[in-house]
């Protein structure tokens, strides 16, 4: 092959590779039979663990009752009386909290109540929970306490979640959950001894 | 014996002709047809079995340059290509991007492990984001190791336990994945430079440079890398339509993957979706340079512990306790 010869081989490789590129390119075609998956409902589930806030209700065989129905003349703590009656299936399990009244306002039973005595509306539980929990509040407002559903930068609406979505106000340990699956062993693991890996 | 009379005495006194000298006219055309055939015929031939072969990587594919040395212009066919090839073998509309890092970004983790309680969310989130089939779940970036809650020898750590609820009597729960190391040896040992850190601080892989060696594997000490056995396959409707270049798009067989902290999502200022998912809020994903931010709040005032901290890797991902 001569010195002049190289380069037009080069050429030649170039041109075949034209021409090979070419053949099997058909996909805009079929575009518009593809499946275009919608992802509004999001991938995973983002739900908090008790579901969404809700206003202070007595719920009872999947109805709401409020509380005023009973409460409207009661006044004072009934201290273990309370927990007996419509209250009797409550699970109590607040370490040393254990009177209804450090958080329930004593006259007004739609709300909670402040240190002075001043109500908190049962649409803000976070600053009942901020009564004792200090740093836990603390470390709320900073996003770093409790789960986050919003941007990193900052951008786009605050979804800052309450207390009470996560914790039961009652019981307020988390509660264990189940587990997903785990991982199967790997291929290497799971082929019979001396056979072929899959 | 005589020499032939159509060869010129003086030009072989000269030594080979130079370009400006190559023989033209019938004969220096003759020439050059006769090699370019040549060259066809021996490229053809030498690319046949690679015409007959399934799933081979088109020319185009095969002939692509490292991510670093495309141009916009390049990229963006290499991104439709991608498109296409997906709609092709799976039947998906996607869209592929390829989100450039943030300028005064740098991202890092922070991961409580008072919190965590091992209920493995995280772990299938990160496998519906990034396109990795559900029934291989060893595939998965994340593991999430039981633990002695008196030891942190992860020796003793078990990825397969099972239970009927989490977190378990005398245990806690210590979740593994890429730690983004600010000296990653995965990406020394590299013989093709296909892995690198971005200036963000996320180490990635072009999926297309990989060679499959995985040295990377063996060099990594959190064991964060799989490599893909098999294609993986999916349904049509299984696939996350929204893929990064550099991420969560469906990697070839035979390539090494790894968790990039979704940097398709946190690019665009979204957490990554192990973070959105956590019931407890145990990950805490941030700008490690934002002075107000939660990362450096974390680090000035918790106990942070830095995963196998002697082999120097310097990760940007931490392991705190809450006081």
């Amino acid at each position: 092959m001569t010195k002049t010869g190289f380069p037009t081989i080069l050429a030649g490789m170039a041109l075949s590779a034209s021409i090979l590129s070419c053949s099997p390119q058909a996909p805009l075609a079929q575009a518009a039979a593809l499946y275009e998956r919608d992802l509004s409902a999001g991938l995973y589930d983002i739900e908090p663990v008790r579901g969404e806030p809700r206003p202070l209700r007595l719920h009872r065989d999947g109805d709401e009752f409020e509380c005023s129905i009973c409460h409207e003349g009661f006044s004072g703590d009934l201290g273990d009386a309370a927990l007996q009656g419509e209250h009797k299936d409550l699970q109590f399990n607040h370490g040393l909290n254990l009177l209804c009244l450090n958080c329930h306002h004593p006259t007004n039973s739609m709300a909670y109540v402040y240190h002075d005595g001043s109500e908190i509306p049962d649409d803000q539980p976070n600053r009942l929970c901020a009564k004792c929990h200090g740093p836990h509040y603390r470390e709320w407002l900073l996003d770093i306490h409790g789960r986050v559903n919003e941007r990193w930068d900052g951008g786009g609406e605050p979804k800052k979640l309450n207390c009470i979505q996560c914790h039961n106000p009652h019981h307020p340990r988390f509660e264990p959950m189940a587990p997903e699956p785990p991982p199967t062993l790997t291929r290497f693991d799971a082929r019979p001894p001396g056979g072929p890996l899959q | 014996m005589s020499t032939p009379p159509n060869i010129d005495p003086e030009h072989e006194k000269n030594g080979p002709a130079l370009p400006e000298d190559a023989p033209s006219g019938r004969r220096g055309f003759l020439k050059s047809a006769m090699g370019t055939m040549a060259g066809l015929a021996v490229t053809a031939g030498v690319l046949e079995p690679l015409r007959s072969l399934k799933d081979a990587p088109s020319l185009e594919e095969f002939l692509q340059q490292h991510y670093t040395k495309l141009t916009p212009d390049l990229m963006d066919q290499v991104l439709r290509r991608v498109e296409a090839l997906m709609g092709e073998e799976y039947g998906a509309k996607v869209r592929v991007n390829d989100p450039k890092p943030l300028e005064g970004v740098e991202f890092a983790y922070a991961l409580n492990l008072t919190r965590c309680n091992g209920s493995r969310r995280c772990v299938y989130a990160c496998m519906k984001e990034n396109n990795i089939p559900l029934d291989q779940p060893e595939m998965a970036y994340i593991r999430v190791l039981e633990m002695n809650i008196d030891s942190l020898d992860l020796e003793e750590g078990n990825v397969q336990y099972e239970a009927s609820a989490v977190p378990r009597e005398g245990k806690y729960y210590l979740p593994i994945q890429c730690h983004q190391c600010r000296k990653p040896p995965c990406t020394k040992v590299c013989p093709v430079e296909a892995t690198w850190t971005e200036p963000d601080g996320i180490t990635v892989i072009d999926y297309n440079w990989c060679i499959g060696c995985r040295y990377c594997m063996a060099a990594c000490p959190y064991e964060a890398r799989r490599f893909n056995w098999t294609k993986p396959s999916f349904a049509a409707d299984e696939i996350n339509p929204d893929m990064g270049y550099l991420s969560n798009r469906v990697r070839p067989r035979g390539v090494v993957e790894k968790c990039h902290f979704c940097l398709h999502r946190t690019r665009l200022g979204k957490n990554p979706a192990c973070a959105e998912v956590c019931p407890t809020g145990s990950r805490i994903f941030g700008n490690i340079l934002d002075p107000e931010g939660k990362i450096q709040f974390i680090l000035k005032n918790k106990r942070v512990y830095i995963l196998k901290a002697e082999a120097k890797t310097i990760p940007r991902f931490y392991y705190f306790f809450d006081n």
